[in-house]
């Protein structure tokens, strides 16, 4: 979809994705990989929201990060993924794909050094897409943005486009209390009158509507519980918005901000509740977990397990039966206990085991009787027998011994060797990069 | 043999809105284009099928009230309660004074209407919905209609408060709601109503129509001692507010009876919810934890307007001729009533209404009024934009423009932007503008 010609340039559709700006998924998962690169269903997270910008005619995505170890990592995935556009047929509409340009800063630590770093650097030209790194999403951006783009025709002062996810999309299992938001919009403008975070610091959920909202906004929609999935449609005036206020520090305070000196600036924010489409952020191990199971069961169509988003080739067989996607040379019994799977390539998996929603990575050995429901185990681990795992994220090379119960929430780093029998405590992490316990 | 739905006009009010109307008639009698308020609802019953209505009326009015069904060609038949007005009941307060005789029946809903309002809905719509949906309570709202013809009368400030609604949106399951002029800066929704984490439409540009359909056994709740709303005065303002929140919490102190204690549901209620696989949307369906009362609105989104305030009450009647074919189909009233004499050199323009057995006379000019029954226009009078009540006297040579007259004119005057209900305050030759002419009281 090209973007609209204005009058005297051309629009580039810009979009800036945050990596490592907010709530990180600690230190086993994120010691060796990046948080963004952290794999979902065997694909890095970064790849979901590169792809669908990409089919969206998107031309330009940064990528801010901070400057820490993991930053070339991610400087060389994104080349990676430019370049990987020559040996395959661009399923896009513009020619020319998606540029990335990865921008890092040393004193990054949240949103909001992030947008005063850019717009120091002036490279946000006008109205751009603002994504959190672990997004997965497959909402129509175009649409929202020529939406957006039009407000903004109608009204100078609509400045941000706030998109959320009503009941039909998604709400449920992954919708934690720091990603669902009470929201008050007025039904005729659909401007936001009021933004608050559910199970945030106030304890009390009662809602208390001002009378003169409802005189003067006319009819109002008050979604008690709207998934946020961090998309957002911001014009050039926010991040100079940020620049002026130094307290600003998540999107969160701007939207508090602008709402309560709407007198002073003028400022409105279009709120957008989707019924429709799939977005879903995989904020914590939990929602990991879970967004990963969502992806795995198709709602993410058509970015789809079984597709490398790199190469865009089909990498694994697919049951839709059982929803299971498979490497061609792993080994697994193919029958109803195994259901909602991932499994890489030469993964061997024993006959009696039962696995259940979960994501096994390359190289990976499970025992016979081994129960694993919901996880995400990474490559090269190696499960005995008659182990439990259930909720939990166990990293690379990680050996479990016989018997091993691992409680849910639990998170195993890399390279570590829990013994026999032993069952640990719920959303216990062990972190291991020393030799063997 | 169990009969459906009964019927109860409310037609004992007495007109707090419009104190100087109702001095000499109570509000439910007031000409509506020449028929009197009460009409209205009663004929709207009748269309819906209802073959007998109980009217509750104050003292000394059960025989005006009981004449009204011969009198204008109405099919129901009226069964007059009366209720004194001792002590200024409200709603609630005179349905408990009647509520011997609503129990004899057994029915399966009370409809509840107020004798004020006048509205096109089918209210056969209004109990499909409420039966077929499975609701406890089903209120009538519609859009607050914008009145653009200014009263007679001096400029009054009093500007009413509108009701607030709260709906889920696309269900319309009324959620809260509370009176105009019961809420002052912020509306307070709890948090057990926020679980159901629907979209909710809060507005205030709905008005609660005051016709309710209520299940047998809520009424009786209603109507119980020893329920907590057996404090409550105003159905709309206290009980209704009550009854709604009670969806969410149940508000049972030791003493008094729980709502989910009065709750009949059938036997076979719970079977129906664990094995109902249908598409069509019932109560069955909600997405939120539903206790009872389940309770909805209507939305009717055409006319429908409260004839309680003088405002309402005036932009009624200079509209009637429009309407009226709207909002009182199928009948054999018509609004230039056969009996009435008007005299060949007599102008009156084609909106007028003209009730029965009036005589307008010669070299008269009527433009855009009502006139009642059993008037006299003597000649020589100049009427515009006018109101006239029944039995209305005027004098040759008035001028009256923009007025509501409910007495005779005798003598000649002219008068504009004026109520008149006593005929003593008119003066010879005088022009009055802007003015409330009426009895006032004497402290002899």
């Amino acid at each position: 979809m090209a973007p609209k010609a204005e009058i005297h340039e051309e629009q580039v559709l810009q979009a800036v994705i945050l990596a490592q700006c907010e709530q990180d998924y600690g230190d086993p998962v994120t010691q060796d990989v990046p948080k963004v690169l952290a794999p979902l269903a065997n694909t890095p997270l970064l790849e979901y929201s590169l792809e669908w910008l990409e089919r969206c005619g998107v031309e330009e995505a940064i990528v801010y990060c901070r400057a820490d170890t993991h930053l070339e990592t991610i400087r060389e995935h994104c080349r990676a993924f430019m370049t990987r556009r020559g040996d395959t047929t661009p399923a896009t509409t513009h020619p020319g794909g998606l540029r990335v340009n990865v921008v890092a800063s040393e004193d990054c630590h949240s949103l909001g050094d992030a947008m005063r770093d850019l717009y120091a650097k002036s490279l946000l030209k006008g109205d751009f897409i603002l994504l959190q790194g672990d997004t997965v999403t497959t909402l129509d951006l175009p649409a929202l943005v020529t939406e957006h783009r039009e407000s903004r025709a109608a009204d100078r002062n609509a400045i941000m486009t706030c998109v959320y996810m009503g009941e039909g999309g998604k709400v449920g299992t992954t919708a934690e209390k720091t990603t669902t938001a009470t929201l008050l919009v007025s039904a005729s403008t659909n401007k936001l009158l009021l933004h608050r975070r559910r199970g945030g610091r106030s304890t009390s959920s009662r809602l208390s509507v001002p009378t003169e909202l409802l005189q003067g906004a006319g009819d109002i929609l008050a979604y008690p519980a709207a998934y946020d999935p961090s998309v957002t449609i911001c014009s050039e005036v926010v991040p100079s918005l940020f620049s002026d206020n130094f307290d600003y520090s998540t999107l969160d305070s701007l939207v508090r901000g602008v709402i309560e000196q709407e007198e002073l600036l003028g400022y409105t924010i279009k709120c957008r509740v989707l019924e429709g489409g799939y977005a879903g952020r995989a904020a914590s191990i939990n929602s990991l977990i879970g967004v990963s199971g969502e992806v795995v069961g198709r709602q993410a169509y058509p970015l789809v397990p079984e597709v490398s988003q790199t190469s865009h080739r089909v990498r694994y067989h697919h049951d839709a039966f059982t929803h299971t996607y498979w490497d061609p040379s792993a080994k697994f019994p193919k029958g109803s206990m195994v259901t909602g799977v991932v499994v890489g390539a030469g993964t061997e998996v024993s006959p009696t085991a039962h696995l259940q929603n979960t994501t096994l990575g390359d190289h990976c050995t499970l025992g016979d009787g081994v129960v694993v429901r919901e996880s995400v185990v990474m490559t090269g681990v190696c499960v005995k027998a008659a182990s439990k795992l259930e909720q939990c994220w166990v990293g690379d090379n990680v050996v479990l011994g016989e018997g091993v119960v691992v409680a849910p929430g639990c998170v195993i780093g890399a390279g570590g060797h829990p013994g026999g029998s032993r069952r640990s405590r719920p959303r216990h992490q062990a972190l291991c990069a020393a030799p063997p316990w | 043999m169990r009969q459906e739905a009964q019927a109860i006009v409310l037609a004992a009010g007495p007109g707090m809105r419009m104190t100087s109307l109702t001095s000499h008639t109570p509000k439910c009698l007031l000409p509506l284009g020449t028929l009197p308020m009460l009409c209205y609802p009663l004929h709207l019953l009748q269309q819906a099928g209802f073959s007998e209505v109980s009217v509750v009326v104050s003292e000394g009015q059960e025989q005006r009230v009981g004449k009204m069904v011969e009198q204008y060609g109405l099919k129901v038949d009226l069964d007059v309660a009366v209720v004194s007005t001792a002590h200024d009941p409200g709603t609630a307060d005179s349905l408990r004074q009647i509520a011997s005789k609503i129990k004899q029946r057994s029915v399966e809903e009370v409809v509840v209407i107020s004798s004020d309002l006048v509205t096109d809905v089918a209210l056969q719509d209004v109990l499909d919905q409420h039966r077929s949906r499975g609701a406890d309570l089903t209120m009538l709202t519609s859009p607050t209609p914008s009145l653009q013809t200014t009263p007679p009368g001096p400029k009054s400030k009093t500007h009413l408060n509108s009701d607030i609604i709260c709906t889920e949106a696309g269900s319309g399951r009324l959620v809260y709601a509370v009176a105009g002029g019961d809420y002052d800066e912020c509306v307070t929704l709890q948090s057990s109503l926020l679980n159901c984490a629907a979209p909710l439409l809060l507005s205030a540009s709905t008005q609660d129509a005051h016709l309710y359909v209520m299940k047998r056994w809520l009424f009786d709740y209603v109507l119980n001692k020893e329920s907590p709303c057996a404090d409550m005065g105003s159905l709309k303002a206290e009980i209704l507010p009550h009854i709604v929140s009670c969806q969410f919490t149940d508000h049972s102190s030791n003493d008094k009876l729980g709502l989910s204690g009065a709750v009949e549901r059938e036997e076979w209620d719970d079977l129906v919810k664990k094995y109902n696989s249908s598409v069509v949307p019932s109560r069955h369906h909600s997405l939120a934890h539903l206790q009872p009362p389940v309770c909805l609105t209507f939305h009717h989104p055409g006319l429908c307007v409260r004839a309680n305030t003088l405002h309402t009450y005036w932009h009624l009647n200079r509209k009637i001729n429009e309407l009226f074919n709207q909002v009182y189909p199928n009948s054999e009233w018509q609004l230039r009533h056969p009996t009435a004499v008007i005299i060949e050199r007599a102008q009156v323009s084609e909106d007028s209404v003209v009730g029965g057995g009036t005589m307008v006379c010669e070299k008269t000019n009527i433009a855009s009024s009502v006139v009642g029954k059993h008037c006299r226009i003597n000649p020589l009078v100049r009427l515009s934009s006018s109101v006239l009540g029944d039995h209305v006297t005027l004098a040759s040579g008035c001028v009256i423009e923009n007025s509501l007259i409910l007495a005779s004119v005798e003598r000649k005057c002219v008068i504009k932007n004026c109520i008149v209900t006593d005929s003593n305050k008119i003066e010879e030759g005088k022009t009055y503008s802007g003015e409330v002419l009426e009895a006032t009281q004497d402290f002899a």
